[in-house]
């Protein structure tokens, strides 16, 4: 069957392409419904990354986050009209079982964390197109009930449940969130949704987008601080970083564990005289794994949950021309002061 | 129930030397025509397929919907000398299995770019008007030549579509249609809507796409295999 996909071939241009695809009898047919725009995928779009890196890269359909709902099935796992996340990364045995990535066999890792896996929107084609084809294993029933356009963020909350992974919470007292954007505020619905009990101060810089975070204690950063947290988590990136991330070295309590998710794309400088003294770990954490999203699938059932997620939906807009996905890429983009997205729908 | 009716009981006979008429000729291993009813098995409003081909094919196009499990494909029929007499064939067999008040989407073949959405469109629009057209705007002027030497007139562009399938309707009002053209003698119109119109019902227009065009000549045959060419582009 003959249908569309969509491809930044150069900074700021997107073009439609026909794509073939191939309907085989191990591999599931899934119509794509609801699509939400990535950073990582704004970076793409723009042009903001290494130009040789982006000269491999193009052109390259955009989307990672995406859900869709079976059309065909020969493998028999889903039936017809099953709602369906969309994962985006896979690994191969021989591949995990390479020296180099033999640790992902930890559960607080996983496969996620392998070298050359491959990624949708990054090392291979996205989900912007109408219809998809792939084995069982990359797609994950969720309740039918839940609309698409709040299932779309599971990828999102799968990546905070793989953050949540790397901390052991019976040791935590005190945990501070860096970030006020959209991963600062996932990851808080995944801490207050599982652990409902913990201390959590949320730090950022706008006034407005903190008062989000309902159920935390929330802090400007440029206020002074003189608490002290055992667990801090950063969810800020790109220019920001160094300035977070020395923030949270400074207030991390001795031997306190700090999580960094953010995507820098340049190197930063840290107080690594403060790292040592203090004896911190640090951990990073990338994309997730099947098991987080099975997780966040099984949350949907969680009616808090998704009154938590639903605020996030800025706009649905039906993609019916390039410019309608141009748009949404520059109304994501030019969004500064609001958490969420805009939503993409055919 | 939304029906597809597939017509693919053309004869090729603009596609030049080729020994087989286009809508078989392989595009990716796999006949064109099978491209184009994948896209209306794949889509989540079609309830069945009914195709009209050549009656020699006829076995061919059976034992392709078993190949490539073209699940909804509820009849093979023969066409007949004109595209009016195909069409015809197909909404008898579909009166077998369908109802009056269903919607039949008629489809060439021989257009395997057609999108979820213009079909989506479709069934919408005729479950309101019960006739509908699938139209882009005229980009190109028409010229209009009545002895196909001089120009005679040239119609005001902003009036002027070009029309492209599916054509779609509730069953009772196309074959009604069909059945007047039938006992008024009118043998060969090649527009459905044309003979929806001549019974003094409306037809509304739905948007087509550029991609949905007709492959009629080896020109077209390129064009396809050049768009399908770019697309496949790899990342590393």
């Amino acid at each position: 069957m003959f249908t569309n996909i969509y491809k930044v071939t150069s900074p700021t241009v997107i073009e439609k392409f026909v794509d073939n695809v191939e309907l085989e009898t191990d591999k599931v047919v899934v119509k794509v419904d609801y699509m939400a725009i990535c950073k990582a995928d704004i970076r793409y779009f723009l042009g903001a990354r290494d130009k040789n890196v982006l000269e491999h890269k193009y052109p390259l359909a955009p989307i990672h986050e995406a859900v869709g709902h079976v059309i065909k099935d020969p493998t028999n796992t889903f039936k017809k009209g099953d709602k369906v996340i969309l994962i985006p990364n896979s690994t191969t045995k021989e591949n995990l079982s390479r020296d180099i990535n033999y640790r992902c066999a930890r559960p607080d890792l996983g496969s996620n964390y392998a070298l050359n896996a491959t990624f949708r929107s990054s090392t291979t084609d996205g989900f912007l197109r109408q219809y998809y084809t792939c084995f069982p294993s990359l797609l994950v029933k969720y309740n039918d009930k839940i609309s698409g356009e709040i299932a779309v963020f599971s990828e999102l909350l799968s990546v905070s449940n793989a953050a949540l992974r790397r901390i052991d919470f019976s040791k935590v007292k005190k945990l501070a969130l860096f970030g006020d954007g959209i991963m600062g505020y996932v990851v808080y619905v995944m801490l207050v949704n599982k652990y409902n009990d913990l201390d959590i101060t949320v730090f950022g810089t706008m006034e407005e987008k903190l008062k989000m975070f309902k159920k935390a204690k929330t802090k400007l950063v440029s206020e002074p601080c003189n608490e002290w947290f055992d667990t801090l988590i950063e969810c800020v990136g790109g220019q920001y970083s160094e300035n977070a991330i020395n923030n949270m070295i400074n207030i991390a309590s001795v031997g306190a564990d700090l999580i960094l998710m953010g995507v820098s794309e340049s190197k930063i400088p840290l107080n690594t005289r403060l790292i040592l003294e203090k004896g911190l770990t640090i951990k990073g954490v990338t994309r997730s794994n099947r098991e987080d999203f099975e997780t966040v699938a099984s949350l949907f059932n969680n009616e808090e949950f998704v009154n938590d997620v639903k605020p996030l939906v800025l706009s649905v807009n039906n993609i019916n021309s390039l410019n309608d996905i141009y748009k949404c890429f520059y109304d994501d983009i030019n969004n500064k002061t609001v958490i969420g997205k805009n939503i993409m729908t055919w | 129930m939304n029906f597809a009716l597939i017509l693919a009981a053309g004869s090729g006979s603009r596609m030049g030397n080729s020994d087989r008429p286009k809508q078989f000729l392989p595009i990716y291993g796999k006949p064109l025509m099978v491209h184009t009813i994948e896209a209306f098995e794949m889509h989540d409003e079609i309830d069945g397929v009914v195709i009209v081909t050549n009656e020699s094919y006829i076995d061919q196009v059976k034992v392709w919907c078993k190949q490539y499990d073209l699940s909804k494909v509820k009849a093979v029929v023969a066409g007949g000398n004109s595209r009016q007499i195909s069409v015809y064939n197909g909404l008898i067999a579909l009166k077998e299995i369908a109802n009056d008040s269903d919607i039949v989407l008629i489809h060439d073949a021989a257009r395997p770019l057609i999108s979820s959405k213009i079909i989506s469109s479709n069934i919408e629009a005729c479950k309101k008007y019960d006739a509908v057209d699938t139209v882009i705007k005229a980009t190109d002027t028409i010229i209009v030549s009545k002895d196909n030497e001089t120009l005679s007139s040239i119609p005001n562009r902003s009036e002027l579509y070009q029309g492209q399938t599916p054509q779609s309707f509730k069953l009772c009002l196309i074959l009604e249609a069909h059945e007047k053209a039938k006992s008024n003698l009118i043998p060969n119109v090649t527009d459905d809507c044309k003979l929806v119109l001549s019974l003094g019902k409306e037809v509304h227009l739905v948007e087509g796409s550029v991609q949905n065009f007709k492959i009629t000549t080896f020109d077209d045959l390129m064009i396809l295999k050049a768009l399908l060419k770019l697309g496949k582009s790899e990342v590393l």
